[in-house]
């Protein structure tokens, strides 16, 4: 099977093969390794390369994979390279067009920082919501348009509430 | 000694706390509020009391209900944590009024410190140097405007009332005297509900250290050497440190010493914190003092061998302090990492909700202090810290390796942590060679290369993949088993036909 990667600013070509029993011949960008894969809870892995062991963990939802390993977190979006050929580019992998901007968290709107047809930049600041006692400020995933604000101040939400759609 | 202590908080600190009472033979009485049912500190005590909704002000707050739960208890004493109820001089009052020992300084101690501008003029007697600004409130833009010309910009204008980062904002220029009035007189009104307000120079990334005190009854007051908390996100502390490292051997004798003179300038009884601000010349000017436990007491007291909540406990009961102050000497370093269920990928986001595995590092040197376990629930009420991890080794270096290496077992499943930011903090080489400020986060975590933070970029992609596929077979299994259940109806139904179908060949079998 062949998966495309996203990490970061960078995709990759995932390819992975079972060649034996929990035992993975793996190409990452055609550099080819074995991996002895376990899995040994509902998200724990143990992976053994090349005599290196490590301990994972994978959280996912969707196609999105987080991944910890040694402690350091990663953020991989994971699709199937058949499946993206046939539907074309897949909105998970590439932040573009339509974007939903939602909170993970149940919470309060404190302030609006943005109104419709306002024009955001990557990284602004849209929603300030507070939840667990701390203020938040939510910030606009991709540059463009606002084109609905869903919310204002002193809403209370629900997780996975949308805020703001920008396109 | 108590025979009986109400502990008015939750989370790690509860438990803490609950620790210390069974130590001493003595009984714990838990508060929790609906959303706090299944929690820790509940699990622990020896009895629980609910106290109202999730929301803190019904609850944990809720002065009338804790004051009606320690006299329904029997409890002698209320000991408050920190946070909550911990620097509330109305609570300490009632407590008084209803005779229960409140664990913790008088009332008018911690009215007096909570209030900044009289801790400042009372300390500045006392000949502690405070932050240069104004002597008293101000209570115009005009009256800002000249102080401001007096002691220069940019300056800081403060909550009287402020505390835990709000309340305040920086001054660069007159031009951004009036919104900046403006927006801490409200916020200061809304949040501490005292829109009196006061400025102090603003210091350019000051290091933050701070100086442990304890004193009893009677007017022995010692220190328990320094702290420490640069290291700070939007004016929280994340990692702390017993000894500071800003200090040299001069230094750290003359600020104890200052600290100590602090200490009894108010009279102070019980633990507590006088926090001060060091500038690049090493001049250190007073910042505030907080009258209670501090999240971060656990470093000093594995530095300096004394169990301060246990003391806090036997102060508070009258108990006289056993030690001089040459009886108390530091050994080795220790550190401390705040666990906060937040999600540093997704801008800190709080990330509530249930921990569905945990796994909390050993071994030697390695404490613990945690408030949650396999299977509980964040709730999104409060504060989002739920565990402190605290490292102790014979140096910092030791100190620093050994968290690494215990941030690298700590795992927890089911919320997203901050521990992935721990360890880029402990990896970053101004962190191991000690130079940093409290600008540090602000000025660092930006150059972050997401390279370096990818060094098992391999690995990690190859288990999305195993993932991955084992999800696709999961998949694939469960449509074979489906249709292995749907091939089996029709294998069921043509036996039950063939069955229903026998009667009619009954006595004309083979047999016969």
């Amino acid at each position: 099977m062949a998966f495309i990667a996203k990490l970061g600013e960078r995709t990759y070509t995932v390819e992975i093969e079972e060649v034996d029993k929990a035992l993975y011949r793996i190409a990452v960008d055609g550099n080819e390794f074995f991996v002895d894969g376990k899995k040994t809870g509902l998200t724990n892995y143990s992976l053994i390369v090349d005599n290196r062991s490590f301990e994972v963990d994978v959280d996912i939802s969707e196609d999105e994979y987080r991944i910890l390993v040694d402690g350091r977190s990663y953020h991989v979006q994971l699709a199937d390279e058949r499946r993206m050929r046939l539907g074309g580019l897949q909105s998970g992998i590439q932040l573009q067009g339509r974007q939903e901007v939602s909170v993970p968290m149940p919470g309060k709107v404190i302030a609006v920082l943005v109104g419709e047809g306002d024009r955001v930049e990557k990284g602004q600041g849209l929603v300030i919501v507070e939840a667990m006692k701390m203020e938040n400020e939510v910030r606009c995933p991709i540059a463009g348009d606002i084109q609905e604000v869903r919310v204002k101040a002193g809403d209370a939400l629900e997780a996975g509430a949308v805020l703001v759609v920008v396109e | 000694m108590f025979k009986r202590i109400l502990i008015a908080n939750r989370g790690e600190i509860a438990v803490r706390i609950i620790r210390v009472c069974r130590e001493l033979d003595i009984e714990s009485v838990a508060v929790y509020s609906e959303a706090d049912r299944d929690s820790l500190h509940v699990k622990y005590a020896d009895y629980a009391y609910p106290i109202g909704p999730p929301p803190s002000v019904e609850s944990y707050l809720a002065i009338d209900r804790i004051i009606d739960v320690a006299k329904k208890s029997g409890a002698e004493a209320i000991h408050p944590g920190y946070g909550f109820l911990a620097e509330n001089s109305e609570f300490a009052r009632r407590c008084k009024e209803n005779g229960i020992v409140f664990i913790g300084p008088s009332p008018e101690v911690i009215e007096q410190m909570g209030d900044k501008v009289m801790a400042r003029a009372i300390m500045k007697v006392a000949g502690i140097p405070v932050v240069p600004g104004s002597d008293g409130v101000l209570s115009s833009e005009e009256e800002v405007m000249q102080v401001a010309a007096a002691i220069g910009y940019p300056f800081m204008l403060k909550a009287v009332a402020g505390g835990g980062g709000k309340g305040l904002r920086l001054v660069r220029s007159a031009r951004e005297i009036a919104s900046a009035y403006r927006a801490v007189r409200s916020e200061a009104a809304s949040s501490f509900d005292d829109p009196r307000l006061y400025i102090e120079k603003y210091l350019d990334r000051p290091r933050h250290v701070e100086v442990q005190i304890l004193a009893d009854q009677y007017g022995k007051v010692v220190h328990l050497y320094d702290r420490e908390c640069s290291i700070q996100r939007r004016h929280q502390k994340i990692i702390e440190e017993c000894p500071a490292p800003a200090l040299d051997y001069k230094l750290r004798r003359q600020i104890g010493r200052i600290a100590i003179q602090g200490a009894r300038a108010v009279r102070y009884v019980g633990v507590g914190t006088l926090e001060f601000l060091l500038d690049r010349d090493k001049n250190f000017y007073f910042l505030e003092m907080n009258t209670r436990l501090q999240v971060e007491h656990a470093v000093t007291e594995r530095v300096v061998g004394i169990d301060l909540v246990k003391a806090q406990i036997e102060v508070a009961a009258g108990a006289y302090l056993p030690w001089r102050q040459r009886h108390i000497s530091p050994t080795g370093h220790a550190i401390e990492c705040r666990i906060y269920a937040e999600d540093p990928d997704n801008d800190f986001m709080p990330s509530p909700g249930k921990i569905e595995g945990l796994r909390l590092p050993e071994g030697l040197g390695v404490r613990n202090d945690c408030g949650v376990y396999e299977g509980a629930e964040v709730p999104i009420y409060y504060d989002p810290m739920i565990a402190k991890l605290i490292i102790w080794g014979e140096n910092r270096v030791e100190a620093i390796l050994r968290m690494r290496r215990a941030l690298r077992e700590y795992q927890v499943r089911g919320i997203k942590t901050n521990i992935p930011f721990h360890q880029w903090i402990l990896r970053h080489p101004r962190f191991m060679a000690g130079d940093f400020n409290t600008g540090f986060i602000d000025d660092e975590y930006r150059f972050m290369r997401k390279e370096e933070l990818y060094p098992h970029k391999d690995i990690a992609l190859a288990s999305a993949a195993i993932a991955a596929l084992h999800r696709e077979q999961e998949r694939a299994l469960r449509l074979l088993e489906k249709g292995a259940a749907e091939k089996s109806h029709w294998r069921e139904a043509g036996r039950r036909a063939s069955l229903r179908s026998v009667p009619g060949f009954s006595g004309r079998g083979w047999k016969s």
